[in-house]
């Protein structure tokens, strides 16, 4: 049902659309013609620049003054049309006329006088008006004739001073140029540059036009009101209108293309340059290029779409929208010129910032550059960005506010501190949203300041991480000693946090290094994790490590996280996993990812057990301090040979394993309330 | 039934004050467009909203249409079989709502705009041609229901609009002014047609400036002034209450009481 009526409306949107002449206009005639059109204007400014450099005639006055040398230099002037093809249309004229005046009044280009002197040549004097082109062409022109002339003078008078002048004359060395890149990668290094410009103009013609028309757009035509009489939800109504917007996007993306397509085939088939080198051109190698450039323009079109819908939604009028576009359009274009930059390379800060980050992929990709690394980094990051576009839009524009609110000047992007309800759960939609918060000011600002200050900035992402999940549950009034678990831990379940401790220690420990037997390149991974634990000295690293996650992490996942979802209407048990997924996850790289999966589900297990997080806190504290304690207490570690190990063999992995499962079963048993020792005798008692 | 429980609806005015000692500062003054409003109409029924304009009027009808929610207070919408309904967008499934703000599709025939309503009422397709056929019958449409809305003269649009009320069979009718601007002859349609709705057991909601009119057709008359109730009752009852005639001097009268000037 739900689905029925976004589909019905979607088919309202784009029936609506499609019979609106204007945007059909601007969406597809415009590319159609736009494409030819400036490649015609281009050609056509080309050949005439051409023609007129070479195929002109440059009238140069040269002054009368000795019969021999003006011949002279009427001749060097006549040579040079065979040496450079320079026409040249010489003319004598009278010393002492009024040389500007002549030059102003277009009657010469330039003008030659010379002066006898005693030496063997006279000396020149050059007359132009470098304002005017042709002037100043020809003034380069004639120079680069004395300049030869000049050149040949004193090559005879070595030839005649030297006698092993032509062995002297010889090039010492050759140079042989030879390139590597091949032809497709030059060619995709000129469509690389084009193509991110094309595509974010694309995408904001189809996007603006048609979001502009589903929001203000029906406003001032009176529709909206109607549309909001029917029984449809408002965020029905504002996913179908997303997605007529993000379709018509798509649409208008398809349409350049093709029209850039075409124009691409025409010029390749009819222009001689291209055809020289079409026999070894292998189309089939941008393949892949495109799909992951379709696949990142359809995420990215959502994004843009979504963008537009809250900017215009905040609008009063059609005109107001428009207004307002314009600094999107230059963000955009902002976006798409800063990846032509010389010195911008895709990497994972830029990875991260919208707009940048999908044209500076699009350019690698034409460039044929492939990370898969990075193309994840830029997919998931787009995908981030998009659905916190998308949940302002529907969480911040309600029906109401869009129709009959005042435009920008009434909207709030929360509710009032004030007017919000004591004691509240939060909902998934704000875990997205802390989540998405988190994630871009830890990356933005914590990326930053390790980079700049290194050690430092892993505090400040653990501030954040910690301030953000608490700082919305404050605003929000939230429940805090239900969200964050704040109940005292009873002595039980801390003594089982030892227990739990040593057992994933042990279990992890056997898990990383069967990791490195299947995976060798995951030591990579460690590498730079013991490079991060290493790098501040023994109390920093404590505090940073093994004390401020133990607040910041617990607070975000087993608090924010997990004492949302355990108040939601979801098996514990899918509680319990999600909270393990996507603490791993956030560690961000596949070594840790299997690793602590395992330790946030033994964590999960832990807080549904003991409902305190007092309890995962000591767990996080010990299991990250003693990491740190490891790594500066080399001399302990060379000791106890479970730890100097990197390989175990299969015995001793079988040993460990039992002592490790062990221990863990031992903790379960100490701790468990409703299995456990101890929890067995007060039922007794009871 | 519809029933309104001391609904009120508050607003932030944005207000500039360019005063010479202020300066520029733009100060937020909270206004009640609506203030603590109860009443109810019954089937069978039509209720007349009456009052000068920025009463209140509108935003009270919005507010029982399920467009706006209210600030303080609430709407209670009821089938026939007098089951409360509680869920926002099913209340809307009850109500048919109009205004000189409820605009149509222009680039939709009649006929396709009302095709796509019935797919959102949930209305199965066979059910929605009978219908259709039916409505285009009732309100005499044959003649431009296939035409494009932006092609329709005024008289044809304002059925083309209470077509569009029509789909569901709702049990309420909200009209806001459905009769301004109109001539006599697309006015008496629409007079006539809430007549007979009431006559088919709906309850009719209605506002209008038009005192003769609401003289003629409404049961029970509310009046609303400054987003106050200031009378409620039959229009005969309102005109012993004030020793009036007619309903433009009771309006006037119980405008003038609460110390405002008549329109």
């Amino acid at each position: 049902m739900n689905k029925k009526i976004i589909l019905t409306l979607l088919k309202k949107e784009i029936v609506d659309i499609f019979r609106d002449t204007k945007t059909i206009i601007i969406m597809v005639i415009v590319p159609l013609i736009l494409y030819p059109l400036i490649f015609l204007a281009s050609m056509l400014l080309t050949s005439s620049i051409m023609r007129e450099s070479t195929v002109k005639t440059y009238n140069v006055a040269i002054v009368n003054e000795t019969e021999k040398e003006s011949e002279n230099i009427k001749q060097l002037l006549a040579d040079a049309l065979e040496a450079h093809e320079y026409h040249f249309n010489t003319e004598y004229i009278n010393a002492g006329e009024d040389y500007e005046k002549l030059l102003r009044d277009s009657k010469y280009d330039l003008i030659i006088d010379y002066k006898n002197t005693d030496a063997e040549y006279p000396d020149y004097t050059v007359y132009s008006l470098t304002s005017v082109n042709k002037s100043s062409t020809c003034r380069t022109m004639v120079e680069k004739v004395l300049d030869d002339y000049s050149d040949k003078i004193i090559d005879d008078r070595l030839k005649g001073a030297i006698d092993n002048y032509d062995e002297l004359k010889k090039e010492p060395f050759e140079v042989e140029k030879k390139d590597y890149s091949s032809k497709e990668e030059t060619t995709g290094m000129l469509i690389g540059y084009i193509m991110p410009f094309m595509m974010m103009i694309s995408v904001l013609m189809g996007a603006f036009t048609v979001a502009i028309d589903v929001s203000v757009g029906e406003k001032e035509r009176g529709t909206l009101e109607t549309l909001i009489t029917l029984p449809i939800s408002n965020t029905q109504m504002m996913i179908s209108k997303f997605f007529a917007v993000s379709i018509f996007a798509l649409f208008s993306v398809t349409i350049n293309l093709c029209s850039f397509g075409l124009m691409g085939i025409y010029v390749f088939n009819s222009v001689k340059l291209a055809k020289t080198f079409v026999g070894s051109f292998k189309f089939t190698q941008f393949i892949p290029s495109i799909l992951l450039m379709i696949v990142v323009i359809i995420l990215f079109s959502m994004f843009v779409s979504a963008l537009c819908l809250c900017v215009d939604f905040t609008a009063k009028s059609v005109k107001e929208a428009n207004n307002l576009t314009t600094p999107l359009m230059l963000i955009l274009m902002t976006g798409a010129g800063m990846s032509v930059l010389p010195g911008v390379k895709l990497n994972i800060f830029y990875a991260l910032i919208p707009i940048l980050n999908v044209s500076l992929l699009i350019k690698d990709l034409f460039m044929l550059k492939f990370d898969p690394y990075i193309i994840a980094v830029v997919f998931f990051s787009t995908m981030i960005h998009t659905t916190i576009a998308i949940f302002i839009m529907t969480k911040v524009f309600s029906s109401e506010d869009i129709l009959f609110g005042e435009g920008a000047r009434s909207l709030r992007i929360f509710e009032k501190r004030v007017n919000m309800k004591e004691k509240q759960i939060p909902g998934v939609g704000d875990i997205v949203m802390v989540f998405a918060l988190m994630f871009l000011i830890s990356s933005f600002a914590g990326g930053y300041i390790i980079l700049k200050f290194g050690f430092v900035g892993y505090a400040v992402t653990q501030l954040i991480i910690f301030l953000v999940p608490v700082l919305y549950a404050w605003y929000m009034k939230a429940d805090f000693k239900n969200v964050f678990s704040l109940e005292k831990p009873g002595v039980k379940e801390m003594v089982g946090v030892l227990f739990f401790v040593s057992g994933s220690y042990i279990v992890n420990t056997l898990l990383v290094s069967g990791l490195y037997n299947i995976l060798p390149s995951i030591s990579t991974d460690n590498e730079s994790l013991s490079q991060i634990v290493g790098g501040g000295g023994f109390i920093p690293s404590l505090f940073v490590i093994g004390i401020m996650p133990a607040i910041a992490e617990e607070a975000a996942f087993r608090g924010f996280l997990y004492g949302t979802l355990k108040n939601k209407k979801i098996p514990i048990f899918a509680t319990c996993v999600i909270t393990a997924l996507v603490f791993a996850a956030y560690h961000m790289n596949l070594l840790q990812f299997i690793y602590v999966t395992v330790m946030g589900l033994i964590m999960s297990y832990m807080i549904y057990n003991s409902k305190s997080i007092f309890v995962t806190a000591f767990f996080h504290l010990i299991n990250n301090s003693f990491s740190v304690f490891l790594e500066y207490n080399k001399d302990f570690v060379q000791k106890v040979p479970f730890f100097a190990q990197d390989r175990f063999e299969l015995k001793d992995v079988f040993i460990y394993l039992t002592i490790g499962i062990v221990l863990l079963l031992m903790g379960f048993l100490i701790s468990d309330n409703k299995m456990g020792l101890f929890a067995k005798r007060k039922k007794q008692q009871n | 039934m519809i029933k309104a429980d001391n609904v009120s609806k508050q607003f932030v005015r944005n207000i500039r004050n360019e005063g010479k000692n202020s300066g520029k500062k733009r100060t937020k003054e909270e206004f009640f467009a609506v203030n603590g409003v109860s009443f109810e109409a019954k089937a069978g029924e039509i209720l007349g909203i009456l009052g000068p304009n920025g009463a209140g009027k509108t935003t009270l009808l919005r507010m029982l249409a399920s467009l706006m929610t209210p600030n303080g207070g609430s709407v209670e919408v009821y089938d026939s079989n007098m089951n409360q309904i509680t869920d926002l967008v099913e209340k809307k499934k009850h109500i048919g709502y109009l205004s000189g703000n409820t605009k149509l599709y222009n680039r939709f025939s009649t006929r396709e705009m009302l095709k796509m309503l019935s797919e959102i009422y949930g209305i199965a397709p066979e059910e929605a041609d009978k219908r259709i056929k039916h409505i285009e019958e009732v309100l005499e449409m044959s003649a431009f229901i296939d035409n494009r809305i932006e092609k329709l003269s005024t008289g044809q649009t304002q059925r083309a609009n209470i077509a569009r009320c029509l789909i569901h069979s709702p049990e309420i009718y909200i009209f806001d002014e459905p009769t301004l601007g109109l001539d006599v002859i697309s006015s008496d349609a629409i007079v006539n047609f809430m007549k007979k709705e009431k006559e088919n057991g709906k309850t009719v909601l209605y506002s209008t400036h038009y005192m003769e009119e609401a003289q003629y057709l409404c049961d029970h008359i509310f009046m609303i002034y400054k987003g106050k109730k200031i009378a409620y009752g039959t229009p005969s009852e309102l005109m012993e209450a004030t020793g009036t005639d007619n309903l433009r001097d009771t309006f006037k009268e119980l405008v003038k009481k609460e110390g405002g000037s008549d329109e």
